[in-house]
C-alpha cells in the first residue's frame, strides 16, 4: 500500500494525465463560457504533455520532451487565436456563451 | 465544242450578283442594284443562249448527222466531298435536257428581273429583293446543271430556301412569314424522301453521279437492294419522286404553293414558271433511265399527276384571289407534266414545262400588272372592265389564257396534246391496259376545267363593268414599259414556241429529237388518225370550257352566284379547298405539337429529371434531414460526438474480438489468417493454433497454411492471449478438400 | 521549331492566365484586352498546326513526348492527328470570339472570368492533344472545374442547381472512366508479363490501342468509357444536364459548352471507346447507334416544345449530336468522317445561335420567345447573321451543316456493312433519323419566325440597336466559317481520311484477334531505354 502510494511510478503520471484529460473533456463539453472551454482544451493538451514527459523519462527518449515543447508552443498559439476569436465574438454578440453561438447550423 | 467552255459561269454569275446585292447592296444607289441584278442574269442568259444555239447546237447537229450520240458537256470544278467510297465532284453537265432548262431559267428569269425593276420600284429593300431573286436563279441553275444528285440537291434545297426568303419577303406580316416557313417545311418533307432515295441508290451502286448511275444499269434492277420484293430502281425512283412531290407541289404536298402567293408577284412568276416547281418534273426526266426500269413507280408518278391535275383544277373553280387561281392552275399543270413523264412521254412532259414556263410567267406578271393597276387588290370579285384601261395587259392575258386552255396554234395546245396522247397510248410493262385511258380521261376533265376557270378569271377581270370602288377606279392605269415589255416578249413566246413540237402528221417534233429521251412506245406508234382525233377532242373540250365561262361570267359574277346557290355546300367545300389545310392541321400539326410537349413534360421533366436524376438526390436529402437534428450548431455537441467517435475508433482498433479467415488451397491445404487487432500492444499478443484437435500447439504465426491429412469437416482452435494475460479461445469449423 | 508548336498552343493560354493573375482586378480593360490578345495569339499559332500538317499521314504529328510521372509510367505525350487537329483549331478559334462577345456582358469579377477562361482553354486543348490516358484524364478534369465556375458564378438565376447538376453528371461518367483507365493500365502490365517482358506498364494511348482485352472485360471497360462520353455528347437519356447548364450559363459559357465541350463525347468515342474495345463496339455499338437515332428525333421534339430560346437551341444540340453518334457507330469512313465534320460544323452554327441569343439577351434581358417578334425591322444585320447560323444548323447544302449531316446519314445508311453481323437494319434507323432534317427546319425556322419576323408587337423591342462593330467582329468569322465549311469541305475532310482508315483497319485486326489478353501485332520492342527520352530535357 505505502509502496504504491509513495513510490511515484509511471502509473501515477498516467493516472494524473488521465484525470486531467477527463476534467478537460468534461469542461469542454459542459461549460458554457467560451473562455472556460478554451481553458479546458488547455487542460487536455497538458494532460498529453504529462503523458509525453512521463514516457520520455521512463524510456529515456528525448523525443518525448521535444514533442512536449512543440505542444506547448502550439497550445500558446492556439490560445492566442482562440482568445482573439472569443474577444471578437464577444464584441459582436456581447456574450461568450457557447450554447448561443449556433451559426454553424446554417 | 470549244474546250474552254466553263459551265460554272452560268450559275456563278447570278450568285455573284446575289452576293454583291446582299452584302453591299444597301449602300448602292437603286439603279445600280437593279443593274447588277439584271445584268448578272442578263449576261448569264446571253452566255447560255450563245452556248446553246452556237457551239452546243453545232455539236448536237454534228452528232446527229453522224448518227452518233451527243456526249454531254461536263465541267468539273473541284471535288466537293469525299469520304471512303463516296466521292462527290462539284461538276456541271450540259446535255440537251439541261440546255432547254437553262434557256428557260435564264431567259424567263431575266424577263422577270426586268419586270421587277418596275414592280418593286417603291420598295425600300430593293437590294435584298434582287439579291434573293438572283440567288433563286443561281440555285435553280445549279439544280439544272448539277452532274450528280448531291450537287443537284444543292440547287434543290437552294430554291427551297429562296422561296422561303421571298415568300416571306414582307415579313412584317405574320401571314407572309408563316407562308414562307410552310413552303420550306413542306419542301423539306419532300427532301427527306429525296435524301433517302440518294442513300438507297448509293448503297446499291456506290455512286451518286447521274451518268454513272445511268450506266449502273442492271444493279438498279436487282431486287435484294430494294426490299419488299421490289427492285432498287422502284424504291429509289419512288423516293426521289417523293422529293418531286414536295418541290413540284403535287398531292399531298401541294399545300405550300397557294400560300406562296404571299410573296411579291414577280416572285410567284419565278417560282411557278422558271424555277422551283418545275424542278420535280425536270428531275424525273433527268432520272428517266431510272424510271423506265421501274414501271410501277411510273404508275405512281402518273397517277398522282393526274389526280393533282383534276383536284387542283376543281379548287381553281371557286377561288376569288387572282393569284390563287393562277397558283392552283400551276399545281394542275404540273400534274399534267407528271403524267407526261409518268407515262414515259418524257419529252412531252418537258415540252409542256417549256411552254408552260412562258405562259405561266406571263400570267403572273400580267396579274402583277393588274394588281398594279388596281392598287394591289387581288380579289377578282372587285375587278372587271379592265379591257379598255389596260389594253396591253389585256391583250397578253388573253394570249396566255388561250395558250393554257389549249387552243390550237398557241403553244399550250401542242404540249398538252402530246401529254394526252402519251397517256392515251401508254403501254408500259406491268400496267393494266385501262390505266392509260383512265389517265387520259382524268386529264381531259382537268383540261376542260382549266379552260373554264382560266376564262372565268379572264372575264371577271377584264370583262363586264368595273366593280371596284371609285378611288381604285380612278387609279387604274397601264403599267410602265419595264413591266409591259417582258409581258409582250412572253406572249410572243407563248404563241410561237409550240411549233417546236409539232405533232408528227404535220411535221417533225424538234423538241423530241433534241431531247432524245426514252420515249413511250405507244405514242410513237400511234396512228395519225388517233393523234388527230385526240387533238380534235381536246380542242373541243377547251372550246366548251371557254364558252361555258363566257356564258356564266361575261358580265360579272352575279349569274354564277345564282347558279351556285343551289349547290352552296359544295361550293363552300371547294372554296375552302376541301379543307385540306385544316385536315393537315388536325392530323399532323397539332398531334406533333402535343407529342412534343407531352414528351417534354412526361419523359424529360418527370421520368428523367424528377425520378431518375433527382430521385436519388431526394433520398439522400431525406436521410440528411434525419441526421440534421444532431447538427444544431452547438460546438460542444460536435465535440461530444467527436469524443464518442474517437473512443469507438480506439475501441475497435484495439479491443474488438479476434477472428479467423480461411481460404481453401489446393488438395487438403487451407490458408488461415488470424485477424487480431493492430492495436498498440499487438506485439504482446500471443497466438496458438490447434488444427488437429490434439491439444498441442501447431503454430504461433498469424498467417498459416496447413495441410490436413484427410478431407472432411475439421474443427480448428485458435487461442489468443493478449497483453493483459486475458485468454480467448475461438473454434472454427472448416471443410477441407475439394478445393481448386 | 515545329517541336515547340503544339506545347506553345497548349500552354500559351495558361501562361496568359498566370500573367493575368498579377494584373490588378480593377484594370478591367487591360484584363479583357490581354486575355483576348493571348487567345488570339493562340489561335494564330495553332494555324501553324494546320499549315504544317501532313494530310497523307495517319499517325500523330507534332508529337512531344517527355518523361512525366515515372513511378507509374505516365508520360507527357501530346500530338495531333487529322481528327484532333480540327478540334484544336475549333477550340482556339472559338475562345477569342467568346472573350470578345463577353466584353460587355460580363461585368462582375472580370479578372476571375478571363483567368478561368484561359485555364479552360488549356484544359480543353490538353484533352484534345493528349495521347496518354493519364494526361487525358487530368486534362478532362481540368476543364470541368473552370466550366463549373463559369456556370456557377456568372450564370443565371438557377446557376447553382445547373452547375451542380453539370458537375455531378460529368463526374459520375469520368470517375468510371478513371477506373477503366487504371484497369487498362494493370492489364497492359499483365499482357507484357505474359509476353515475357518486364511488367512496366504505360498509359500511352498508341500502345494501348494494340492491347486486346478479353471480351467480357471489353464490355465493362467500354461501358465505363462510353458513359463518360455519352454524358458529354449528350446521348438520350443522359441529356438533361445540358438544357439546364446552357440556360443558366452566360453566353460565353454556352458557346464553349456547345462549341467545344460536347465534341469531347464524339471525339472520345472515336479516339478511345471504339479502337480500344472493338469486340464491345461490335456488340454494343448498335445500341449506341439506336440511342443516337433516338437523340436526333427526341432532341428535335424537345426543341419544338420549348418557350425559352436558349433551351430550344440546347435541345437542338442533342438532336445534332445524335447524328454524330450515329455516324461514329456506323463504322465506315463516310459515317466517321461525317461525325467529326458534323461536330465541327455544330461548333460554328450552334455557337452562332448562342451568340445570337446573347445579343438579344444583352439588349432585352429575357430569353422567352414570346417577348420578341419582328426584330428584323430593328436589327437587319443581326437578322442576317442569325438567319445564316439557323440555316447552317438546319443543314442547307453549301452551308456547313449539310456536309456533316449528309455524310453521317449516308454512312449510317450503309452502316457497318464492312463488318459481318454488325447491324441488321441500319437503314430503318437511318430513315427515322433522316426525319431530323424535317424537324430541324420545323423548330429552328419556327424560332426564327417568332423572334425575328412578323410585326413588332412588343413596344420594348422598338429601337433596339443593331450590332456594334465589336459584335460584328464576333459574328463575321463564324458566318464565314459556316460558308467555308459548306462550300469547300475537302481541306477539312482530307486529313481525316487517313486516321479514320487506320482506325478501321486496327479495329478489323483486333476484332479478328482471339478472345484473350494479349498485345495484338506482337509485344512492343524492348521497353524504351532511358536514352530514348529526347535529349536536352533536364528532368
Amino acid at each position: 500500500m505505502s509502496d504504491i502510494f509513495w513510490n511515484v511510478s509511471l502509473a501515477h503520471y498516467l493516472a494524473l494525465a488521465g484525470v486531467l484529460f477527463a476534467i478537460g473533456v468534461v469542461g469542454a463539453l459542459m461549460r458554457r463560457n467560451a473562455l472556460i472551454v478554451l481553458m479546458s482544451v488547455e487542460l487536455m493538451l497538458n494532460a498529453g504533455n504529462v503523458t509525453l514527459i512521463a514516457f520520455a523519462r521512463r524510456l529515456q527518449d528525448m523525443r518525448g520532451h521535444a514533442l512536449a515543447l512543440i505542444v506547448i508552443a502550439l497550445a500558446a498559439a492556439e490560445a492566442a487565436v482562440g482568445l482573439a476569436i472569443v474577444v471578437s465574438v464577444f464584441r459582436a454578440t456581447r456574450h461568450a456563451n457557447v450554447d448561443r453561438l449556433t451559426n454553424l447550423k446554417n | 465544242m470549244p474546250s474552254d467552255i466553263h459551265l460554272y459561269w452560268i450559275p456563278l454569275l447570278p450568285l455573284l450578283g446575289a452576293a454583291i446585292n446582299l452584302i453591299i447592296g444597301r449602300r448602292l444607289p437603286r439603279w445600280m442594284v437593279s443593274a447588277v441584278a439584271c445584268g448578272s442574269v442578263g449576261v448569264a442568259c446571253a452566255y447560255t443562249l450563245w452556248l446553246v444555239i452556237g457551239p452546243f447546237y453545232d455539236a448536237w447537229a454534228a452528232a446527229r448527222a453522224s448518227g452518233g450520240k451527243l456526249a454531254p458537256l461536263v465541267d468539273t470544278v473541284y471535288t466537293w466531298i469525299q469520304a471512303g467510297r463516296l466521292k462527290i465532284e462539284l461538276s456541271f453537265l450540259l446535255d440537251p435536257l439541261a440546255a432547254v432548262m437553262i434557256v428557260i431559267v435564264t431567259f424567263v428569269g431575266f424577263l422577270i428581273h426586268v419586270y421587277s425593276i418596275g414592280y418593286m420600284a417603291h420598295d425600300k429593300r430593293l437590294a435584298t429583293y434582287f439579291g434573293y431573286l438572283n440567288l433563286f436563279t443561281g440555285a435553280m441553275l445549279i439544280l439544272v446543271l448539277g452532274d450528280s444528285l448531291p450537287v443537284l440537291f444543292i440547287g434543290w434545297e437552294g430554291v427551297g430556301l429562296c422561296s422561303y426568303l421571298l415568300i416571306g419577303f414582307w415579313y412584317t406580316e405574320e401571314k407572309n412569314a408563316t407562308a414562307g416557313r410552310k413552303a420550306f417545311i413542306v419542301n423539306r418533307i419532300g427532301d427527306f424522301a429525296f435524301l433517302l432515295g440518294m442513300f438507297l441508290l448509293f448503297s446499291g451502286t456506290n455512286v451518286l453521279n447521274i451518268q454513272d448511275l445511268a450506266t449502273a444499269g442492271t444493279r438498279l434492277r436487282e431486287v435484294p437492294h430494294g426490299g419488299m420484293g421490289m427492285s432498287l430502281a422502284f424504291w429509289s425512283a419512288l423516293l426521289l419522286f417523293g422529293g418531286a412531290i414536295g418541290k413540284s407541289a403535287q398531292i399531298p404536298l401541294y399545300v405550300w404553293l397557294p400560300d406562296a402567293m404571299a410573296g411579291p408577284t414577280p416572285v410567284s412568276a419565278l417560282i411557278h414558271a422558271a424555277t422551283m416547281v418545275t424542278a420535280g418534273v425536270y428531275m424525273v426526266a433527268r432520272m428517266s433511265f431510272l424510271y423506265v426500269l421501274a414501271p410501277q413507280a411510273m404508275m405512281v408518278v402518273a397517277g398522282i399527276g393526274a389526280a393533282t391535275a383534276l383536284f387542283a383544277a376543281i379548287i381553281g373553280f371557286a377561288q376569288t384571289d387572282i393569284k390563287r387561281v393562277l397558283a392552283y392552275s400551276t399545281v394542275s399543270q404540273l400534274g399534267f407534266m407528271f403524267v407526261g413523264v409518268g407515262v414515259g412521254a418524257f419529252s412531252a412532259g418537258i415540252f409542256h414545262l417549256f411552254t408552260h414556263a412562258f405562259f405561266k410567267a406571263g400570267l403572273f406578271l400580267a396579274a402583277g400588272s393588274v394588281m398594279h393597276a388596281m392598287g394591289d387588290k387581288t380579289d377578282i370579285m372587285e375587278m372587271g372592265g379592265l379591257k379598255e384601261k389596260t389594253p396591253i395587259t389585256h391583250g397578253v392575258f388573253l394570249v396566255y389564257c388561250l395558250a393554257i386552255a389549249g387552243i390550237p396554234v398557241f403553244s399550250g395546245f401542242f404540249s398538252k396534246d402530246d401529254i394526252l396522247l402519251g397517256a392515251y397510248a401508254a403501254e408500259l410493262d406491268g400496267w393494266p391496259e385501262w390505266y392509260g385511258k383512265v389517265l387520259w380521261g382524268v386529264l381531259s376533265a382537268a383540261a376542260l376545267g382549266t379552260a373554264f376557270y382560266m376564262f372565268r378569271l379572264y372575264f371577271l377581270v377584264f370583262g363586264g363593268k368595273s366593280r371596284a370602288d371609285a378611288v381604285t377606279q380612278a387609279h387604274i392605269h397601264e403599267s410602265p414599259p419595264a413591266m409591259t415589255i417582258p409581258l409582250v416578249v412572253l406572249a410572243v413566246g407563248a404563241t410561237l414556241l409550240g411549233f417546236l413540237g409539232l405533232p408528227k402528221f404535220i411535221g417533225h417534233s424538234f423538241v423530241e429529237q433534241w431531247l432524245s429521251l426514252p420515249e413511250s412506245k405507244g405514242a410513237a406508234e400511234a396512228s395519225n388518225g388517233l393523234v388527230g382525233a385526240l387533238m380534235g377532242g381536246a380542242t373541243a373540250l377547251a372550246l366548251v370550257g371557254i364558252v361555258a365561262a363566257w356564258a356564266v361570267y361575261r358580265d360579272g359574277p352575279e349569274r354564277a352566284a345564282r347558279i351556285t346557290e343551289a349547290i352552296a355546300p359544295l361550293k363552300r367545300l371547294v372554296q375552302n379547298k376541301f379543307y385540306v389545310d385544316e385536315i393537315y392541321d388536325f392530323l399532323i400539326v397539332r398531334p406533333f405539337k402535343w407529342l412534343a410537349r407531352g414528351l417534354f413534360w412526361v419523359v424529360d421533366r418527370i421520368v428523367i429529371d424528377k425520378i431518375l436524376v433527382e430521385g436519388p438526390a431526394k433520398v439522400l436529402s431525406v436521410l440528411g434531414r434525419a441526421v440534421r437534428a444532431y447538427q444544431n450548431g452547438d460546438v460542444q455537441r460536435y465535440l461530444l460526438l467527436m469524443v464518442i467517435g474517437l473512443g469507438a475508433t480506439f475501441y475497435f482498433a484495439t479491443c474488438s474480438p479476434p477472428d479467423i479467415v480461411t481460404e481453401r488451397g489446393p488438395g487438403n491445404s487451407v490458408t488461415f489468417h488470424a485477424l487480431v487487432n493492430d492495436g498498440v500492444a499487438r506485439r504482446q499478443t500471443k497466438l496458438a493454433w490447434d488444427f488437429n484437435g490434439d491439444g498441442q500447439t501447431d503454430s504461433v504465426a498469424p498467417d498459416v497454411i496447413f495441410t490436413f491429412d484427410s478431407p472432411g469437416e475439421k474443427s480448428v482452435v485458435l487461442t489468443v492471449t493478449d497483453e493483459f494475460g486475458k485468454v480467448r479461445k475461438i473454434v472454427r469449423k472448416v471443410t477441407v478438400g475439394g478445393g481448386k | 521549331m515545329t517541336d515547340l508548336l503544339l506545347p506553345t498552343v497548349l500552354f500559351l493560354p495558361l501562361v496568359g492566365a498566370l500573367f493575368l493573375m498579377l494584373v490588378p482586378a480593377r484594370e478591367e480593360g487591360m484584363l479583357r484586352g490581354t486575355a483576348f490578345a493571348v487567345s488570339l495569339a493562340t489561335f494564330l499559332v495553332s494555324l501553324g498546326l494546320v499549315f504544317g500538317f501532313d494530310a497523307d499521314k495517319a499517325g500523330f504529328q507534332f508529337v512531344t513526348d517527355k518523361r512525366w510521372v515515372d513511378s507509374i509510367g505516365a508520360r507527357f505525350k501530346i500530338g495531333v492527328d487529322g481528327i484532333s487537329v480540327w478540334l484544336v483549331l475549333l477550340t482556339t478559334f472559338l475562345t477569342p470570339i467568346v472573350l470578345l462577345s463577353a466584353w460587355r456582358s460580363i461585368e462582375k469579377k472580370v479578372k476571375e472570368f478571363v483567368i478561368t477562361f484561359l485555364i479552360l482553354e488549356t484544359g480543353m486543348l490538353g484533352a484534345f492533344v493528349a495521347i496518354d490516358l493519364f494526361l487525358f484524364y487530368i486534362a478532362w478534369e481540368v476543364m470541368l472545374i473552370p466550366m463549373y465556375f463559369i456556370i456557377g458564378v456568372w450564370g443565371g438565376d438557377r446557376r447553382v442547381y445547373a452547375s451542380i447538376k453539370f458537375v455531378l453528371y460529368t463526374m459520375v461518367g469520368s470517375l468510371l472512366m478513371l477506373v477503366a483507365i487504371f484497369y487498362l493500365y494493370v492489364k497492359y502490365g499483365q499482357a507484357l508479363k505474359a509476353a515475357g517482358l518486364p511488367e512496366e506498364s504505360t498509359f500511352d494511348l498508341e500502345a494501348m490501342w494494340r492491347l486486346q482485352l478479353p471480351h467480357t472485360d471489353q464490355i465493362w471497360c467500354f461501358l465505363a468509357f462510353s458513359l463518360a462520353f455519352a454524358i458529354k455528347v449528350p446521348v438520350f437519356p443522359l441529356h438533361t444536364w445540358l438544357p439546364d447548364a446552357h440556360v443558366e450559363a452566360p453566353t460565353s459559357g454556352s458557346v464553349i459548352l456547345a462549341g467545344v465541350l460536347l465534341k469531347f463525347g464524339v471525339y472520345g468515342f472515336l479516339r478511345f471507346a471504339i479502337p480500344l474495345f472493338p469486340y464491345a463496339t461490335q456488340t454494343l455499338g448498335p445500341y449506341m447507334f439506336i440511342l443516337g437515332m433516338v437523340g436526333v428525333v427526341y432532341g428535335a421534339l424537345m426543341s419544338y416544345a420549348q418557350d425559352d430560346i436558349k433551351k430550344l437551341i440546347a435541345y437542338s444540340s442533342v438532336s445534332h449530336l445524335g447524328f454524330c453518334v450515329m455516324g461514329a457507330f456506323a463504322l465506315n469512313p463516310a459515317g466517321m468522317q461525317g461525325a467529326i465534320y458534323a461536330a465541327l460544323s455544330h461548333g460554328f452554327t450552334t455557337s452562332g445561335l448562342f451568340l445570337a441569343v446573347g445579343v438579344l439577351y444583352d439588349r432585352r434581358h429575357t430569353r422567352r420567345i414570346v417577348d420578341y417578334g419582328g426584330i428584323t425591322s430593328e436589327m437587319p444585320f443581326f437578322s442576317a447573321m442569325f438567319l445564316i447560323c439557323t440555316l447552317g444548323s438546319v443543314g442547307l447544302p453549301a452551308l456547313s451543316g449539310f456536309v456533316g449531316e449528309f455524310l453521317t446519314l449516308i454512312g449510317s445508311y450503309v452502316g457497318g456493312r464492312d463488318f459481318a453481323d454488325y447491324m441488321a437494319t441500319p437503314q430503318l434507323y437511318t430513315v427515322v433519323a433522316t426525319s431530323g432534317v424535317i424537324l430541324s427546319a420545323v423548330y429552328l425556322l419556327t424560332l426564327f419566325q417568332k423572334v425575328m419576323l412578323g410585326p413588332l408587337k412588343n413596344p420594348k423591342n422598338k429601337g433596339l440597336p443593331d450590332l456594334s462593330p465589336r459584335e460584328k467582329a464576333v459574328f463575321l468569322p463564324i458566318v464565314l466559317g459556316i460558308f467555308v465549311l459548306g462550300v469547300a469541305p475537302m481541306p477539312f475532310l482530307k486529313p481525316m481520311a487517313k486516321p479514320v482508315d487506320a482506325l478501321l483497319q486496327s479495329y478489323r485486326t483486333k476484332l479478328a484477334a482471339p478472345d484473350a489478353l494479349q498485345i495484338v501485332g506482337g509485344a512492343p520492342k524492348k521497353p524504351e531505354p532511358k536514352a530514348a527520352a529526347p535529349e536536352g530535357t533536364p528532368e
